[in-house]
């Protein structure tokens, strides 16, 4: 099942996502006070309600696309966990611990809205990390690898933009305070329940900017994959429904974001969430896939002489 | 006014320290940034609440971090050696989570690493909030409050990485309160903050010799993020106050205008 937030006249409810539009689901779980509320409410109640979740997703009436805004399926989590350095980049490389880091829950936006550069000199670039999302289930805590399926709700698409210092270094370093500027986390266009993926690890993941191939990886380049990360995580943080793991990315495809673009993340399974870019700066960078001496891209290695890989994310 | 959380007959509230003990405010507010966000326009009805409101003892209630509901935690990275005076002050998002109060215990994670107190104070904030200006940093903030991290030993970590912020986040991590003092009560924000940690074999003290300037922090932070009501920022401990953590501990930080915050420490 495809579950999304909607806005219709000012009104945002849950729904389903179907062949013709939204089936609204505000019958079964009716809005909450807050659109993320809203969510929770349904991946909490989930099991209780998907008997009657699943009629309406076969006998309701869609409204079409054009006629609802999508709304971010998960507006404002309350931890977002992002992970660092978590692909091999399709080369051989030591292995590097699991890290992650946290990211502003308030940087949320939608299918349809924009990505806005900050009116900041001090970073060099702005870029995306197209991402797997893995959407938690509520009592989440300490949950080992065999049992990972009980604490995942679902999947969805994570852009993390992410502000760059020097090279692709983040911005701030190991603060990651790059990562957390308003608008920098786009999420969408829906969850997909994890009954509809039974492997999380071997799903495509593409990314367009301005229709521009950048990244194009499989999941299954994960070093430390979704199992482990579950389990890592409800070991460490106090998770709860709609709680958010970001899985990291495949960082060949990386490249900036520049005023006027529309970009757009597709994972197969899940569907394509496509956002617009603004800069008020109107500032431009060579437009591409980002070829500097610490890419991983495999032909920017070879251009600077190096082997392929790369060193730690910081 | 000094706002506070409680916790009586296993019901959360928000409420106000009086000479009584605590004044239930449960009937205007249903949380912290609730009542930040409406503080403006609750105007009589906050007075009425607060003058005749139910008062509950002290001993009564358990004391709960006035900030766990709060949106997001940014916490200041003041103890980086290795950057210059003019670097901004990055901060980086902490989880709160299941924070404790004052009274509570704080559980270290299992295992062998090190970890380390680092008592601060903590700002709330309006909100929405976004660029502001140096000079006007007052009109951002609500109140102040005193935070209780932890950091962990860089012992672990990968080559070249020097801090890693996910360890301040388990839960319990963050200790806060015991209340929050609105900014008119609060003369000069930090000055006097001191720690004390009591264990079977030791007591140790020290205070902050110098808080960084608040009004750069503000402005910075708010330049990269909305802060919306409630939400906090810590604003990092300074090296002489940071000591060894250990179970068995009692780890106390104070400030002349807010209060003590007293936490035991576990494994």
């Amino acid at each position: 099942m495809r579950l999304v937030l909607s806005e219709c006249d000012g009104v945002v409810e849950p729904g389903i996502l179907v062949e013709g539009g939204v089936v609204s689901a505000s019958t079964v779980v009716a809005p909450q006070s807050s659109p993320q509320r809203t969510m929770q409410a349904v991946i909490e109640r989930f099991d209780e309600h998907r008997e009657a979740l699943e009629k309406l997703a076969t006998g309701g009436a869609p409204v079409p696309l054009d006629q609802v805004k999508l709304r971010a399926p998960l507006p404002r989590p309350r931890t977002i966990l992002c992970c660092i350095g978590n692909f091999w980049e399709n080369a051989v490389r030591d292995p590097m611990p699991l890290r992650m880091y946290l990211k502003n829950p308030d940087s949320v936006i939608g299918p349809g809205d924009t990505v806005v550069l900050p009116s900041t000199r001090d970073p060099w670039a702005f870029m995306h990390e197209a991402e797997l999302g893995v959407v938690l289930c509520g009592g989440v805590e300490k949950v080992g690898e065999d049992d990972w399926r009980s604490a995942v709700f679902g999947y969805t698409c994570v852009i993390d933009v992410s502000a760059r210092g020097q090279g692709r270094t983040s911005w701030g370093e190991f603060s990651w305070l790059g990562k957390s500027f308003d608008t920098f986390c786009p999420v969408g266009p829906c969850i997909v329940t994890a009954d509809e993926i039974s492997e999380p690890n071997d799903l495509r993941v593409r990314f367009w900017d301005d229709g521009q191939l950048r990244h194009d990886y499989n999941t299954s380049d994960m070093e430390h994959r979704v199992p482990e990360l579950v389990s890592w995580a409800s070991a460490r943080f106090p998770l709860q429904a709609g709680d958010l793991i970001a899985c990291g990315t495949n960082h060949e495809g990386l490249g900036p974001l520049q005023d006027g673009e529309r970009v757009e993340l597709a994972i197969d399974g899940i569907g394509s969430l496509r956002v617009a870019v603004d800069d008020p700066l109107q500032r431009s960078w060579e437009r591409g896939v980002y070829m500097g001496a610490d890419s991983t891209n495999h032909e920017a290695r070879r251009i600077h002489g190096l082997p392929a890989g790369g060193d730690a994310p910081r | 006014m000094r706002f506070v959380c409680f916790q009586r007959d296993g019901q959360d509230s928000v409420g106000a320290l009086s000479d009584g003990g605590v004044v239930d405010l449960s009937g205007i507010a249903t949380s912290i940034p609730d009542l930040i966000a409406r503080y403006e326009r609750l105007g009589d009805s906050l007075a009425s609440a607060h003058a005749d409101g139910p008062v509950w003892s002290l001993d009564s209630v358990e004391l709960t971090s006035p900030i766990a509901q709060a949106g997001k935690l940014v916490c200041v990275m003041r103890n980086r050696p290795t950057e210059s005076d003019d670097a901004p002050p990055f901060g980086y998002i902490k989880a709160i989570g299941n924070g404790v109060g004052t009274g509570a215990t704080m559980r270290l994670p299992s295992g062998d690493a090190a970890y380390f107190y680092e008592p601060e104070i903590a700002v709330v904030l309006k909100g929405p909030v976004r660029d502001v200006e140096p000079e006007r940093w007052r009109d951002a903030v609500f109140g102040f409050t005193l935070l209780l991290d932890v950091a962990r030993a860089p012992v672990e970590f990968p080559p070249g990485v020097t801090r890693e912020n996910w360890t301040k986040s388990f839960d319990t991590a963050c200790a806060a309160g015991p209340c929050i003092v609105t900014a008119d009560e609060v003369a000069v924000p930090g000055q006097g903050l001191a720690v004390e940690v009591a264990g079977a074999a030791r007591t140790v003290s020290a205070a902050d010799p110098g808080q960084p300037a608040l009004a750069a922090i503000i402005a910075f932070l708010t330049s990269v993020m909305t802060f919306h009501a409630g939400d906090v920022i810590a604003l990092g401990a300074h090296e002489d106050t940071l000591f060894a953590a250990a179970p068995g501990d009692t780890v106390t930080a104070s400030l002349p205008d807010i209060g003590r915050l007293s936490v035991r420490v576990a494994a």
